[in-house]
């Protein structure tokens, strides 16, 4: 069991400092300030709380002559860190092989889960209470929740955590059955049928608010089934000094799925939950979607002596999302090696036992289209939303979705590897290392082209990149007697670089704030040069596209934008140590990356006071310019970025200081965190024979227990569209990890 | 033995081959333009997509590219804390949304009537008719696209500078981008004539109406080409071709002023959104039925800002299309239009009513001098109203033209209020906006600067925005 908590929150205003701030700001803009009041509520720590987590699981393994089994059965509760949400899942696994004869045997693995994930609003819920008015009351004096009246739609995230519901259920039973047979002893086929069943359940619901009657709910019902059949034949012979041994195989994989999605608003009561009680309610989606794929491969793998090795892979894939006439796509590739340390000159070596060169190359390729239909035009019938579809006159109408791209050529990708595994000095230290060079060539990404053309972008052959780095892994035992100490340590380092675009610069500004560009890693974050405060001004200085320092907003021209580096850190990897003395077991990880950059939209929207939300601030904001020769980072409330026009009897404010397309957020992201430390003790043979257990282990653990970083955002780790590559170094309100302590005991029967 | 290594290697082959038609699963609710153009139901489905796209290029999902006609002018009334007021000041940033939104959906539009035109008459494969029908209708839909984007980002267009910039003229689909072959903004005058051509070719291919009088509104006809043809040449200041636009529209006598409660309906009514001979083309979102997924206008200002008290005043006591216009909202000092009150935002939208083709004639008489022609006009559209008596006009009411003229303006605001118009009415009058002192350089909207940038100075930013 363990307990967790964020590993950091953002460092907002108490009320006092925010009406402070609020106060002097509209009182400069138009002599106006925030109605007095002495609410006070702290959101963020009204919505988290400590959380527990409890992981059951249980495991047994046995065996006769001819059959063997395992038998696993697990649980785990997980409460997350904002109240209100929390994550079950129950799973049970069962395996068996039984050898029928010596060439023929079966067996079947079949596993089940359900999952109760109860935590899909814990994310909007986090950044409503990193963003709401320190001013505003949780409940209105009459008990029910209150909310914002300047906000379009306001949600109380407490009564969102509290009495919103947003969960899923799932299913999912994964099953297999196989079979081998051995019609030579060189020679295996094996077949397999497998299916996978999925079965989902979502429902979220809002509970009425003042501008919501009733509550709206809707419910979404899949279920998947996908069917599996592989047939592989390997072969293994050995000749004299020669070594063969070859896989040929196919694989066909297909899968229906059936989606139907209801909704429904206006309930008598927020103790109603089924939809057919709604007081209108209708069908959204009622969907059944297929696809299949079908492929075969072969590998053959040659050795001479154990000393010389080759090798030669083929794999054709065919999948029904494939245009017709380019349907199947097969790509090889090569590979050598050779065991050095099998040659006369090493084989006695003291120093080296092991050492494996090897190389290889391979080949890869998308034709970008990702549909049945190529690159032609393609006309859709379109979701307006909801599921439901766009109508003229009461019918359908097609809408031009995809434009016809005649010009679209493959994508290419060439791929070199070479790396060497060694064991040096008794075998007490382990390296692998590996280089790698990737070359894409004619890379397909979509770009923007001028929208008179009736489309805002289109998929591209933009150009060529590559990618290169190395990855070493070094295992070293530095004592290794009654005590034991080891260390391992994983380095990595990849750089990319645009080669060659086809385009303009100015086409490929992806979102606004990060571009490719040529000879340079991408993507590029693209942004104004913020270049700090006046201290004798307040004013902002901007870095124009001469290297003129201004006092104005630099926006009017987008040429003033420059390009700042890519997100991707120089260098990154992880130092893992292990002690251990007599069943005494000390582990400790730590994982760093350097060099990376983030964008901190977390910081930017909590300097940003322009909105008619009056959102909360980042406590930075308190040390905004207030005299002549004060040194700051934040400028004067109002000041020279900050555009005021009259309008009428009202102001207008057009803010250029707190947009992510300035560098004024972008920040150096390098950290070391020690991510896990553990300590164990093991229950050592005569006690454990006595209570008839095979191992006995009890643990405490710690994860993300320190950070050392400058990043001033509360996680330097974070990335808020998660893996994509082109998206990565933004934190936007992105929830931080969770710092855990945990207890465990593990038990082996 | 040996046997049994010939069991799995059948089976390999039999596998491979019952997969590959296991791999035909085409995708479903989605066609590819050949198989689109060919049949007649299929393409009607890509032609209602165009009318439906014309909806969204208008505004819809808060759009204003409809109901910035309006709202710069005192029709309408913004609180000044409105982030649109950067349009009724002219202060308008070089990235706003409106120029986006517009430029890109009006475009958006113009390339599948560009499809239409090219593919139809080489793919298609049903009947004649409902071929020349389609290309007259995406004609039309051209037309009326360019000329929207003409009132929006011509610079002059409505003044008479038929040599200031307009928009790109893209006649063709989109088919592969040749980044040498950019086009740049055509002249206005360019613009125009290309808009007539098409409207003249539509006027020969569109029918005098479609199957149901609901869709002979909702989609082009003849008459609608005829009336369009007016207003654009009323635009240009050439004023013996309004008049016969306007004739041929008079003379067909399919349209007529309707009693005002039948062309804006309350809602409740079971009639609610049916059409009157009073339209003569409009956007048409009723039919849909049901709730607000099946398309909605959700024209910015409309439902959500308030109509100009001082506005509501220049009606006559008496006047109906002040009930008709006005609803006062419950429990708030707010006045609304009824043309657009729908809860479930299914108003139709309005683009050409019998009652414009009527003033424009009155207009394009009235250049020529006073004369008791336009003045009838006028009292027509006045009677409908429910005005009588000291409320109409009398010809000896006028000893200029300019009186005339103005009374017809006004008019044009007081019928048209809140459908999108009065700001160019405005412009090409030479009276200024509520705002007098934007520049006349910035009347227009600045294009979209992405267009600048992505053809590298290709396409040319309006000079007020420079």
């Amino acid at each position: 069991m363990g307990m967790c908590s964020p590993l950091a929150l953002p460092s907002v205003l108490n009320a006092d400092e925010y009406r402070q701030v609020y106060n002097q700001y509209l009182g400069e803009l138009n002599g106006g300030s925030l109605a007095s009041g002495n609410t006070s509520t702290d959101w963020l720590k009204e919505v988290t709380r400590k959380a527990i987590s409890h992981n059951t699981s249980i495991g047994i393994s046995a065996g006769s002559e001819n059959s063997t089994y395992y038998l696993s059965l697990s649980n785990l509760k997980q409460e997350s860190y904002i109240i209100g949400n929390d994550f079950e899942r129950s799973s049970a696994r069962l395996n068996f092989l039984y050898n029928a004869q010596e060439s023929i045997s079966f067996g079947t693995n079949i596993s089940a889960s359900f999952t109760n994930n109860n935590a899909l609003n814990a994310q909007s819920i986090y950044q409503s209470a990193v963003l709401r008015s320190p001013i505003e009351p949780i409940f209105d004096e009459d008990g029910s929740y209150h909310y914002n009246s300047i906000r379009m739609n306001d949600s109380n995230p407490i009564q969102v955590a509290n009495d919103d519901i947003n969960t899923l259920k799932d299913t999912r039973i994964i099953g297999n059955i196989f079979g081998e047979i051995k019609p030579f002893s060189w020679l295996t086929f094996k077949t397999e049928l497998g299916v996978d069943i999925l079965s989902s359940e979502s429902y979220s619901r809002q509970m009425k608010r003042d501008w919501l009657t009733g509550g709206s709910a809707r419910q979404t019902n899949t279920s998947n089934r996908k069917l599996v059949i592989n047939n592989t034949l390997t072969g293994a012979k050995v000749i004299g000094d020669h070594t063969i041994n070859g896989v040929i195989g196919q694989s066909f994989e297909t899968s229906r799925e059936n989606r139907v999605s209801i909704s429904g608003s206006n309930f008598s009561s927020d103790n109603v939950i089924s939809i057919s009680s709604a007081k209108s309610s209708k069908v959204n989606q009622a969907i059944v979607s297929k696809w299949a794929v079908f492929s075969t491969f072969i590998r053959m793998n040659y050795q001479y002596l154990g000393k010389y090795m080759a090798g030669v892979t083929y794999r054709l894939d065919g999948s029904s999302r494939f245009n017709k006439n380019s349907r199947y796509i097969g790509f090889p590739s090569f590979s050598l090696g050779w065991r050095a340390s099998e040659e006369n000159f090493l084989i006695d070596s003291e120093v080296i036992n092991d050492l494996k060169l090897r190389g290889s190359i391979g080949f890869t390729g998308t034709d970008g289209s990702g549909g049945y239909y190529g690159n032609q035009g393609v006309y859709e019938i379109v979701n307006a939303g909801g599921g439901d579809t766009y109508k003229y006159g009461g019918n359908d109408v097609y809408y031009l979705t995809k434009a016809n791209n005649p010009n679209l050529k493959w994508e290419k990708t060439k791929s070199y590897d070479i790396g060497f595994d060694a064991e040096i000095f008794n075998h007490r230290i382990k390296v692998n290392f590996d280089y790698y060079y990737k070359k894409i060539e004619n890379m397909i990404t979509s770009v923007n082209i001028p929208a008179y053309r009736g489309f805002t972008s289109i998929s591209r052959n933009f150009g060529d990149m590559q990618n290169s780095g190395f990855e070493l892994q070094i295992y070293s035992e530095n004592i290794k007697k009654e005590f034991l100490w080891t260390t391992n340590l994983n380095l990595a380092r990849n750089t990319n670089e645009v080669l060659r675009l086809n385009i303009s610069d100015s086409a490929n500004e992806a979102n606004g704030s990060s571009i490719y560009v040529e000879g340079k890693d991408a993507p590029q974050f693209y942004l104004y040069d913020w270049r700090g405060v006046d201290a004798m001004t307040g004013n902002p200085i901007w870095s124009n596209a001469d290297g003129s320092e201004v006092q104005t907003p630099p926006h009017s021209d987008s040429d003033n934008k420059k390009a700042f580096g890519s997100y991707f850190p120089e260098i990154y990897g992880g130092l893992t140590n292990n002690f251990n003395y007599k069943g005494f077991e000390l582990s400790s990880f730590f994982a760093f990356s350097y060099g990376g950059h983030m964008l901190n939209g977390t910081k930017a929207q909590l300097m940003n006071y322009f909105t008619n939300d009056r959102n909360n601030l980042h406590t930075d904001i308190l040390n905004n310019w207030k005299i002549s020769g004060h040194q700051t980072d934040v400028p004067k409330l109002i000041n020279g970025s900050v555009e005021v026009r009259n309008v009428g009897g009202s102001k207008s404010v057009t803010d250029y200081t707190s947009g992510l397309n300035s560098s004024r957020f972008l920040e150096d992201n390098s950290y070391l965190r020690l991510k896990t430390l553990t300590f164990s003790y093991s229950i050592s043979g005569s006690l454990l024979k006595r209570i008839k257990v095979r191992r006995l282990r009890v643990y405490a653990q710690a994860t993300n227990l320190f950070t050392i970083t400058k990043y001033s955002g509360v996680d330097p780790e974070v990335s808020a569209f998660g893996s994509q590559a082109v998206m990565g170094g933004y934190d936007l309100l992105t929830m931080p990890q969770v710092r855990s302590y945990q207890l465990g005991v593990n038990i082996g029967l | 033995m040996k046997k049994i290594f010939i069991i799995p290697v059948l089976f390999l082959l039999m596998t491979f081959q019952s997969c590959d038609s296991e791999l035909d699963i085409a995708p479903e609710n989605v066609l590819i333009e050949d198989k689109v153009f060919e049949e007649a139901g299929s393409a009607e489905l890509a032609m209602a997509g165009l009318y439906h796209k014309l909806i969204e290029a208008n505004g819809s999902n808060w759009g204003l590219a409809y109901s910035i006609g309006d709202i710069t002018t005192d029709i309408m009334d913004l609180p000044a804390s409105n982030s649109n007021m950067i349009y009724v000041t002219g202060n308008i940033p070089l990235d706003n949304e409106l120029s986006k939104q517009a430029w890109v959906n009006f475009y958006s539009v113009i390339n599948v009537a560009n499809v239409f035109i090219a593919r139809v008459p080489n793919i298609a494969k049903y009947d004649e008719s409902t071929k020349e029908k389609h290309i007259g209708e995406a004609k039309f839909i051209r037309a009326y696209s360019y000329l929207r984007l003409l009132q929006l980002f011509g610079n002059g267009a409505l003044t008479g500078n038929m040599d200031g910039m307009c928009v790109p003229l893209q006649l063709d689909p989109y088919d592969g981008l040749n980044i040498d072959n950019y086009i740049p903004r055509n002249t206005n005058g360019k613009v125009y004539a290309q808009i007539i051509s098409d409207l003249n070719d539509a006027v020969e291919l569109l029918p005098i109406e479609h199957e149901s009088y609901q869709f002979s509104v909702a989609r082009a006809t003849k008459d609608a080409a005829y009336a369009l043809l007016a207003r654009i040449y009323l635009y240009k200041k050439e004023y013996s071709k309004v008049i016969s636009m306007t004739d041929k529209v008079i003379d067909a006598g399919n349209h007529e002023l309707t009693d005002l409660g039948l062309v804006y309906r309350e809602v409740g009514d079971s009639q609610f959104g049916a059409f009157t001979k009073e339209h003569i083309w409009s956007l048409e979102l009723f039919g849909n039925g049901g709730n607000w997924q099946f398309g909605s206008n959700e024209l910015m200002s409309y439902e959500n800002l308030s109509i100009n008290t001082e506005f509501m005043k220049e009606y006559s006591d008496g006047d109906s299309r002040k009930d008709y216009l006005i609803y006062k909202v419950e429990g708030k000092e707010f006045y609304r239009t009824k043309k657009y009150s729908e809860p479930d935002k299914h108003d139709n939208v309005t683009i050409l009513r019998y009652s414009e083709v009527l003033l424009n004639k009155a207009e394009a008489l009235a250049i020529s001098g006073v004369n008791k022609k336009s003045v009838d006009l006028i009292n027509d559209v006045r009677e409908r109203a429910g005005l009588s008596g000291e409320d109409l006009y009398m010809i000896e009411d006028f000893t200029s033209k300019e009186q005339l003229l103005k009374a017809i303006w006004q008019e044009r605001k007081l019928e048209f209020a809140c459908e999108g118009m009065e700001r160019y009415d405005l412009i090409r009058t030479n009276r200024s906006l509520l705002d007098p002192n934007i520049p006349s350089n910035r009347l227009v909207l600045p294009i979209p600067q992405s267009e600048v940038i992505i053809t590298e100075g290709v396409l040319k930013q309006n000079v007020g925005y420079l």
